[in-house]
């Protein structure tokens, strides 16, 4: 693997831009392989990686049907934040967040990681006080949290909707500083890159379309470049994961499809420094300035199941108007492109990271909208889960007997109703 | 560059600055039109390189942005060649400083052979040269200066103060673009007896007859558009379609009428039987060296300035072609006075373009292209190439001042995408072609890949001909994506916006970024302001050829919408400041309002908080409120709890279905206490029911959830309980309701029932319900305590509302009462250990606030099953209790946590859910959940930590009942 | 937008109505035991493709409706009445 930094930049200059190899290679796939991770997605691709970095495993493949990192990797507003507080939730995050602050190096690949904090705002006192539990638990649990009072919240982002005519007043804000944005893209890359370098095969195009099993083992998939052998797979497909589940004839999954829409505008000089979230009176909006210079934001799901990446017109206007009532200075910005994405909308809002009823097969699921940001924990909690064969203590819950041992991790109380824990 | 406009009256002069500096233009321009006419040609800087740019197009396809207004009114990256031009409008050039002319980031176009495709996923990460270092500090040092060197224009950070309109319509056939082929589409549609509606993008009708010399045809057919009653709308763009055929569209109001109108734009929202696509093509440009000095455009845009603006884009203008398209505009451009040289790629001409052009003085050299632009603000120079013998070479260098590029059309086929499979690659005509689609969406004219205007004008006859898809026709193009000698001296644009080179796309290559999606984040092109109208196709076909493939192999990067970017104040349309979510006022609002209330906001409610007297705070006030009230008597507006009458012979069981406890033994008159579970087996809501008669139940839900809960029990009735027989209506806003609490309500009640012997202990005993007669007016009154006062809900018809609570206060005041908010309320709930929507989070079940009591063995109900899992009931969840600050001058509020004195962090074992000052206590007090509940050992020392206000203080847990535990004062 | 045809209101647009879940789960009784409630809560077909799914139209009659649709295309197949009683009616008025 050719060292990136600034030295090889400064000298690339100067040869023309000769010295730069593929980043990874497009490997055929093999007859046979020790760990077969379905899904080139930022989790998938993490699994491999931490798979052969800290279990020293050779003979990995990833399988991706498109091109690696074009699914949910790829359309999300690339949020980072651990303000989880329930067990298992809260570990899970911030080890993912302390990956995050150290994962530029640790690919030595750019990710972008901006910790420029994450403001959450609050219209009543009361608002304020109850969720001052999460945040409470995130500082006695080893992560940070601040109150911002009105007075703090003016000062840190002055063009804030604080108008008299506003429809729902702001009091204050709870803040994780650490939290930020990174580059999205950089991560599905710089993780392939770093995987590869380790020896794990990447196969682009690569769709599966059959899943061979016997006695309780996966013996082999059948995809669209020919039938591969794994001694154990790992599904890692987030937004399609019960069709995968559905053709290893495992019937249901607590999961349902749904898509979430995102949004950007034209490039502008730099005007919100924080990543700013909204959700009041039904409402629910988030926004950042990506590096280039768009405002990145998004909101709801589109409530009904779907699996078609395309958004509809009431999500659109719902966001655009939260838009304009938090900063109502950008009213006459342009919006430039709106995509979405489907994800698996879990019955508590938490995700699975577990064994299946199959010996053999894992599965990586139900990352609801929020798997951006727990890809590298979800990576590192997924190797070790394929490595040893049994849960890590932190994701012991994160299985698919929860709902029916009443273990369910719900951190916004809304019950079995996937729509409901966008 | 000598550009001039060719008829120089004074006519339809108008005013306008730019860069502060006054210029003419004149009626019907846009804006890169007037700056063309004032030889204003260089008005931008690259985003990266900070290169001079020109003007390069006449519409939605222009690489040039600039940014308009001052102020609060600043709205940057706005393209000029699609600006109507207006009296005094203000626009300025962007991403440069210190000026236009002297821009110091142009030090970046020296440096770019550092700067490559995906050099900042390269660098940056530690200390450098070799990235030293952990963490992200390194990273967010540089970073801070990279985000002020990126971006384009500069926002305002003021509010926006126009204002947004929107506007929902139908119609049978949506013809979009009013080109040749749409407006004949629209014609033959409504002379078909069609509702038709025709948008143009443009301010002015016409699409590609505007570019024509002759407007003698635009003009009649106009007329027939008028005579058939097309309904016309100009300045509006069709920026998506999406589910079902809605067309989302953007209306922009005449800008020198804005003034006088606050409205700027509406967001149109039409459902269309069918759409006809006439959105036409655009002109592609092709990549070579400094492909982005000024004077270099599209020949349509020659065209289209020549003949509808009357300026003459050069005096000695070549022309670079691959096609047929610009023999006409030759013509012309030589006629209007220009010298013109024509540079066709291909090895030969059809005899009507040479017939065209046989009797000017037109210069044609075939087999040639050009290979590199040269001038420093403005092309001077072209370097070109000719093929010899299957070889390109360098070939003469000529002088000029406008280089015109037309390296074929790409038909406008975005809005369909999202509803079509894969647009379709035409190697003939060397264009994308709409994929098939399931949704009505007709495609004619040179959308569809039809070339002439004659053959567009047929092709709109969509009713006669019932030409569903049109077939495209052949076109003599010769794909021309690049220049064929290979030129690293210079910079090869391929995106102007992103400043997109070759080199770029091919270390993408180098580097294994070859698929499209691929290129594009790796590369960012298309990512800009045009989404790629330009470079797209021409990065795909490098990417193509350097794997040796077709461009259909490399792939199309999916169209998203908008078409063209749309102002997001026009999206929220009237959705903003007070009216961004509907206000919900209770019947009492006025009222409560003369009586000095400060609001709260509680869902889309506005409350009463409490009842200052003069500038008294939030605490005092609501203190007084509390010790009124349980002194004598307090009123409180209660109207916002959900009400929902059901009725019907199975109404009691559809009750002993959906609550924890059983209602058919209810006798009427009487109310009672009731939980709900989800499905789950958790607590979904609280409330009480009124039996009213035989068949007939008044429920109460909390204010949160009245919606959910009203939508549940209709799901449950019409979806899962089809042959129970009742009916469900939603009476919350026919009543307004208010608590009478308090020692003396029941005197207050006397004085307003007619006859006093109706409210006594024996006739309207705890939890008795019944219709009471306030003056003339029949209300319900129920004797149910929230408070732990005696205490009655008085329902009263919504209509009646102001005048009775009049009467009531008036009554009330006489026994020294007081009006309370929702603050006292709260406090007095929480000294009675009540469970309210902080304590009900979604995560609680009965067990855990103990009233496990209330759960009949009888029968089963919603969340019976699931509530016995085995999570559900395990010893130790944290049940609910009150909590006393040891030290009693201590403060406290919710949402801090509960520790042993051994383990003061990691995971609480208890958290406070509700916290007040309780005037009767005489110190702070909260209810919270323990694990364990008050089976806790007595001795153990509980600590209250609440980091976020440096809390932390020693605490004992007690029973939730904390007041009047015995409920000796409800019955008082 | 989705267009919607409400059997009692017409063709209206999407965001009147408020989507349910999986139309084709069956509740099991209320005394059933903690299995069948756990399949019918929490497991689903997620079917990619057409599905029978519940949508109430929420701004309008408040009815809960049945809606045959694609998932994948989100084109809608056929709408009816949640409570086949109804739909009895309905079909004996028509």
């Amino acid at each position: 693997m050719k060292q990136f930094s600034t030295w090889q930049v400064l000298k690339n200059g100067f040869i023309n831009q000769k010295g730069w190899k593929r980043q990874w290679e497009d490997a055929a796939p093999k007859k046979n392989y020790d760990i077969i991770i379905v899904g080139g997605g930022l989790h998938g691709l993490a699994t491999a990686y931490y798979l052969a970095k800290n279990f020293k495993l050779k003979n990995i493949a990833v399988l991706e049907k498109n091109w690696i990192g074009g699914g949910n990797a790829g359309r999300n507003t690339t949020i980072i934040r651990s303000n989880y507080m329930l067990k298992g939730n809260r570990e899970f995050y911030e080890h993912s967040l302390k990956l995050w602050e150290n994962l530029s190096h640790e690919l030595n690949y750019n990710v972008m990681f901006s910790q420029r904090s994450h403001v959450s705002l609050y219209h009543s006192p009361s608002a304020i006080d109850n969720a001052s539990r999460r945040y409470n638990i995130m500082l006695n649990t080893g992560s940070d949290a601040e109150l911002w009072s009105l007075k703090t919240l003016k000062k840190k982002i002055p063009h804030l909707n604080y108008s008299d005519d506003s429809r729902f007043p702001i009091y204050g804000a709870l803040v994780q500083k650490r939290a930020g944005t990174a580059r999205h893209d950089a991560v599905a890359w710089g993780y392939a890159r770093a995987a590869n370098n380790l020896g794990v095969d990447i196969i682009q195009n690569c769709e599966v379309n059959g899943v061979i099993t016997k006695n309780n083992n996966i013996v082999s998939l059948n995809t669209s470049k020919g039938n591969i052998q794994g001694g154990k797979v790992g599904f890692a497909v987030a937004g399609h994961s019960s069709i995968l589940w559905q053709m290893a004839n495992l019937g249901n999954l607590p999961i349902e499809s749904h898509k979430l829409q995102a949004f950007v505008t034209e490039p502008i000089k730099p005007l919100l420094d924080q990543v700013v979230v909204f959700s009041v009176g039904g409402a629910h909006f988030y926004i950042s300035q990506s590096d280039k210079g768009g405002l990145v934001f998004g909101g709801d799901i589109d409530w009904y199941k779907s699996y078609a990446q395309k958004g509809n017109l009431p999500i659109v206007q719902d966001v655009a108007e939260c838009a304009i009532s938090v900063l109502p200075c950008i009213s006459r910005l342009k919006l430039l492109r709106h995509w979405s994405g489907v994800v698996d909308m879990s019955m508590d809002g938490s995700f699975f990271i577990c064994k299946t009823p199959l010996n053999n097969l894992y599965l990586n699921a139900g990352w609801n909208y929020g798997g951006f940001k727990a890809s590298p924990a979800s990576g590192w909690y997924f190797a070790d889960l394929i490595a040893n064969d049994r849960p890590n203590r932190v994701i012991q819950n994160h299985n698919l007997k929860r709902f029916e041992k009443g273990y369910q991790i719900d951190e916004r109380g809304a019950g079995p109703d996937p729509k409901l824990h966008g | 560059m000598t550009i001039q406009r060719v008829n120089k009256d004074n006519k339809n002069a108008i005013s306008f600055y730019w860069n502060g500096k006054l210029l003419k233009g004149k009626k019907g321009d846009t804006l890169s039109a007037a700056l063309l006419a004032n030889n204003k040609l260089f008005i931008a800087r690259s985003f990266k390189y900070h290169r001079p740019r020109g003007i390069t197009s006449s519409g939605v396809e222009e690489g040039a942005l600039v940014t308009l207004g001052k102020n609060a009114s600043t709205e940057p990256n706005v393209n000029p060649s699609t600006t109507e031009l207006y009296n005094n409008l203000e626009a300025f050039s962007q991403n440069a400083w210190p000026s236009l002319y002297f821009d110091f980031g142009y030090i970046l176009n020296f440096l770019s052979k550092f700067f490559a495709a995906g050099f900042y996923y390269k660098m940056f990460i530690g200390i450098p040269p070799f990235e030293w270092g952990k963490g992200t500090s390194a990273w967010m040092f540089f970073e801070k200066y990279i985000r002020k060197i990126a971006g384009f224009g500069k926002a305002s950070r003021q509010k926006d103060p126009s204002d947004y309109d929107n506007l929902n319509s139908f119609i049978d056939i949506l013809v979009i673009g009013s080109g040749p082929s749409g407006i004949n589409a629209a014609l033959s549609a409504s002379k078909a007896g069609f509702d038709v509606m025709l948008v143009e993008q443009d301010f002015e009708l016409g699409g590609n007859y505007l570019n024509h010399q002759n407007k003698h045809k635009l003009n009649l057919l106009k007329e027939q558009l008028l005579k058939y009653h097309v309904k016309l709308k100009t300045r509006t763009t069709a920026f998506g379609i999406y589910d079902d055929k809605c067309v989302a569209l953007v209306e922009k109001f005449d800008p020198s009428q804005i003034s006088k109108n606050k409205i700027r734009q509406r967001l149109h929202i039409c459902r269309a039987k069918k759409i006809i696509l006439a959105t036409g093509a655009i002109e592609r440009t092709y990549a070579f060296g400094n492909n982005d000095l000024p004077g270099i455009m599209t020949v349509n845009a020659g065209k289209s300035y020549l003949n509808r603006y009357k300026i003459l884009v050069g005096k000695k203008i070549i022309i670079s072609t691959n096609n047929d398209s610009v023999y006409e505009t030759a013509l012309e451009l030589n006629n209007a006075g220009a010298n013109v040289v024509i540079l066709d790629a291909r090895a030969q001409l059809s005899n009507s373009q040479n017939n065209l052009i046989k009797n000017s003085n037109i210069r044609l050299l075939l087999n040639t292209v050009v290979h590199r632009a040269l001038g420093k603000k403005c092309v001077k120079l072209v370097e070109t190439a000719k093929e010899k013998n299957s070889k390109w070479q360098k070939s003469i260098r000529i002088n000029c001042d406008c280089l015109l590029i037309s390296a074929g059309w790409s038909p406008v086929i975005h809005l369909a995408a999202p509803h079509s499979e894969k647009p379709v690659w035409s190697h003939e005509q060397a264009c994308f072609l709409p994929g098939k689609n399931n949704q009505d969406i007709i495609f004619v004219g040179s959308a569809a890949g039809i070339w002439n205007t004659l053959n567009c004008e047929k092709s709109g006859n969509i009713v006669n001909e019932n030409k569903l898809n049109q077939k495209s026709e052949k076109n003599s193009v010769l794909p021309l994506f690049q220049t064929p000698i290979n030129n690293n001296k210079s910079k090869n644009f391929v995106d102007f916006q992103h400043d997109v080179t070759i080199s770029d796309i091919k270390l993408a290559h180098q580097e294994g970024f070859t698929s499209v999606e691929h290129l594009k984040r790796y590369t960012t092109l298309g990512m800009a302001s045009d989404q790629g109208k330009n470079g797209n196709i021409i990065g795909l076909a490098i990417m193509g050829s350097a794997l040796n493939k077709e461009i259909n192999e490399v792939g199309t990067s999916k169209f998203r919408p908008p078409y063209t970017p749309v102002t997001i104040g026009a999206l929220a349309s009237r959705n903003k400041d007070e009216g961004f979510k509907l206000m919900r006022r209770t019947p009492f609002h006025e009222w409560n309002k003369t009586k000095n209330c400060v609001m709260i906001e509680t869902g889309l409610w506005q409350r009463p908080w409490f009842y200052p007297f003069e500038s008294q705070k939030l605490e005092d006030a609501s203190c007084n409120e509390v010790k009124i009230t349980r002194k004598n008597v307090g009123i409180c507006d209660v109207s916002t709890l959900g009400k929902i009458m059901l009725q019907g012979p199975d109404a009691s069981i559809f009750l002993d279905n959906i609550y924890i406890n059983s209602f058919s033994k209810l006798s009427v008159g009487k109310a009672r206490y009731g939980i709900m579970l989800r499905d789950d087996g958790f607590i979904l809501d609280d409330g009480t029911v009124w039996r009213i008669s035989e068949d007939c139940y008044l429920i109460t839900t909390t204010t949160n959830q009245a919606g959910i809960v009203m939508s549940w029990l209709e799901e449950l009735s019409q979806v899962r309980w089809p042959d129970l027989q009742i009916h469900l209506t939603s009476v919350t806003d026919q009543w307004a309701g208010c608590a009478i609490a308090g020692p003396k309500s029941r005197k207050v009640i006397e004085q307003l029932a007619i006859n006093k012997e109706e409210v006594s202990d024996e006739n309207l005993p705890f939890m008795g319900v019944k219709k009471l007669k306030i003056e003339t007016i029949e209300c319900l009154i129920a004797r149910i305590s929230f408070s732990g006062e005696l205490a009655y809900e008085v329902y009263i018809p919504s209509d009646f509302a102001n005048s009775l609570i009049e009467k009531i206060w008036e009554e009330a005041s006489n026994f020294n009462g007081c009006l309370y908010g929702s603050e006292a309320l709260g406090t007095m709930r929480i000294e009675k250990g009540h469970v309210g929507g902080s304590e009900l989070d979604g995560r609680v079940t009965v067990d855990d606030i103990q009233l496990n009591k209330m759960i009949s063995k009888k029968k089963s109900f919603i969340g019976n099953t699931l509530r016995l899992r085995e999570g559900l009931i395990k010893p130790g969840r944290p049940r609910l209790v009150g909590i006393f600050p040891i030290d009693k001058n201590s403060k406290f509020k919710s949402g801090g946590l509960l520790y042993t004195s051994e383990k003061i962090s990691g995971y609480p074992i208890g958290w406070v859910t509700s916290a007040t000052y309780s005037p009767m206590m005489g110190h702070y007090i909260g209810l919270g959940f323990i694990e364990n509940g008050l089976d806790r050992s007595i001795n153990e020392e509980i600590i209250l930590i609440d980091k976020l206000k440096s809390i932390k203080i020693p605490v004992d847990i007690v029973s939730p009942q904390m007041y009047d535990p015995e409920g000796k004062k409800l019955n008082v | 937008m989705i267009i919607i045809k409400c059997p009692f209101c017409g063709s209206r647009g999407h965001n009147e109505f408020k989507y349910g879940g999986d139309g084709s789960i069956k509740y099991p009784d209320l005394h059933d035991p903690i299995t069948d409630w756990h399949d019918a809560v929490f497991q689903r077909k997620n079917i990619a493709g057409i599905q029978t799914e519940t949508w109430q139209h929420i701004h309008g009659c408040r009815m809960w409706l049945l809606v045959d649709r694609d998932t994948l295309t989100h084109k809608i197949i056929s709408v009816r009445p949640a409570n086949p009683n109804i739909i009895n009616i309905l079909e004996k008025n028509s």
